[in-house]
């Protein structure tokens, strides 16, 4: 019985929404940072500090945004509702949006600083020898940013597993449907639990360290092309 | 070939404001762009290959135009079947030699275009690289990395060969070397070339027509250059006395450069027995 549902759930769910929050941050945190990068965008740096801005607002007040925007009554949310008839408050797809924009400037910046890194003249080189920017981007402008993008991935990703505030705000805590982990552990702490929190606890714990430390080991594994031969 | 072209360009870095002003024809196979580091010459070679937009101008190759500004023209970099051999050779560092010789043929669906592992095989050879096909850019030499640039500018069979102080990189020894050996390539493969340089003997080694650099300008366009040997030398004395507190000043930024390049460390390395897969 270690492993009840009021424990499973939770854990099932945090990894879900992690993953997923991932997944969007990654694809998000890359594209912007690219295109702010190589597109003359006007606005460009208006854009960089309103992506980074998730980093240092309170989750809650992150949280109280996506309410107004995607509220009954938010313009995103009105339009939601009228397309499709969904609502992404009180529902695990909520704290998938929550948790993909806490952790997208990890991603964006940490993808940014590894784009401004890889050498203009190798993209040129690629240009003069046929290659579109598509093409310039999957075989030189990637490959070589990479691990950089790999880092704040896996940041984004332990942020995302312990996403509180912004989460409570529009999943709310509903057990077995929106409860994260995180919140079950609040929840427990404040019921006197000690016996769940300390369980839960335990696991958010043991799974982010096993992330962090396999992912890390991953990308410490030297490429052939930086490790020096003889 | 036949180059024409004339364009304008306002650079801005750091309160200095650098004007070109190029006007240029010419009508020659080997064409020298000569004069102090910061003139303006690799902006111009920029500008014809397509990575650089002039801010206005024209810019026409054998009859094709490249770029008019009035004509709202400008050919992508990919479409203008240009070679560009940059000064630090910018070889892909995740690629191996095989792949880097490769990189041009591959077509922008993603296939292969026909007979291409032949071909590359062949040049690999040509330039004797194929014992060093499976290294890495980083475990082979200056004049090996030069090669190699060269090879895979060369394979996509361009209409125009621009190298960028191709020597400037490799050690005295090995500039002169590099300087005969590339020298035969280009009659070999009859391909037209336009050359920056600030060392003379490149000059000597190459020029038919000079274009003489003074500051975003051409301060002179020399034709025939074997029989005007005395006139450039004098022009670039002058140039070079008027000019030396300016380029004493900028030196340090352009050496710097030089020397970041990737392959230079490892001078005569080879790495035939290992293959990094």
């Amino acid at each position: 019985m270690f492993l009840s549902e009021t424990m499973f759930l939770p854990l099932i769910l945090t990894l879900k929404v992690a993953v997923l929050a991932t997944a969007g941050a990654l694809l998000a945190g890359v594209g912007f940072a690219y295109l702010l990068l190589h597109r003359n965008i006007p606005g460009r740096d208006l854009m960089d500090a309103l992506l980074t801005l998730p980093l240092v607002l309170p989750p809650t007040v992150l949280g109280y945004y996506l309410l107004v925007v995607f509220g009954r009554n938010g313009w995103l949310g009105q339009w939601l509702s009228e397309l499709f008839g969904v609502s992404l408050i009180f529902t695990w797809q909520g704290a998938v949006v929550a948790s993909t924009i806490v952790s997208l400037p990890l991603v964006f910046k940490s993808a940014r600083a590894a784009f401004e890194n890889v050498d203009g003249s190798l993209e040129n080189a690629a240009r003069t020898l046929g290659h579109s920017e598509w093409s310039i981007f999957l075989r030189v402008s990637f490959p070589l940013a990479w691990r950089g993008i790999m880092a704040g991935t896996m940041l984004a990703f332990a942020r995302a597993m312990g996403e509180f505030g912004a989460t409570l705000m529009i999943a709310g805590n509903l057990p077995g449907k929106t409860q994260t982990l995180s919140i079950a552990v609040y929840q427990a702490v404040q019921a006197g639990d000690d016996s769940l929190a300390n369980t839960l606890v335990l696991i958010i714990s043991c799974v982010s360290l096993f992330i962090l430390y396999t992912s890390g080991k991953i990308l410490n594994g030297r490429q052939a092309w930086t490790k020096k031969a003889g | 070939m036949n180059i024409d072209l004339h364009i304008k360009k306002t650079m801005t870095a750091q309160s200095r404001v650098f004007d070109l002003d190029i006007r240029l024809q010419a009508d020659t196979r080997r064409l020298v762009l000569f004069g102090p580091s910061g003139f303006g010459k690799t902006l111009t070679l920029s500008a014809i290959a397509g990575l650089v937009k002039p801010d206005a101008g024209m810019i026409a190759f054998d009859d094709r135009v490249l770029f008019d500004s009035e004509k709202k023209i400008n050919l992508p970099a990919r479409d203008r079947h240009i070679g560009y051999v940059f000064q630090n050779y910018a070889l892909f560092p995740h690629l191996t030699v095989r792949e880097n010789v490769a990189f041009g043929l591959k077509k922008p669906s993603g296939g292969r275009a026909a007979g291409a592992p032949e071909k590359v095989e062949a040049y690999l050879g040509f330039f004797g690289l194929a014992d060093l096909a499976d290294c890495f850019p980083k475990d082979i030499s200056g004049g090996q990395s030069q090669r190699v640039a060269l090879a895979r500018a060369l394979i996509r069979d361009p209409k125009l060969l621009l190298l960028d102080e191709p020597f400037s990189a490799l050690d005295p020894y090995l500039r002169k070397k590099m300087r005969d050996e590339f020298r035969s390539t280009i009659d070999r493969f009859h391909i037209p070339v336009i050359l920056i340089t600030h060392d003379f003997d490149d000059l000597a080694a190459f020029a038919d027509v000079v274009a003489v650099f003074g500051e975003g300008r051409i301060k002179k366009q020399i034709t025939d250059f074997d029989n005007n040997q005395s006139v450039v030398e004098n022009l670039i004395s002058e140039i070079y006395t008027e000019t030396r507190k300016e380029t004493d000043d900028r030196r340090p930024n352009n050496e710097t450069r030089s020397f970041s390049h990737p392959g230079c460390g490892a001078f005569g390395y080879r790495c035939a027995g290992e293959s990094a897969g």
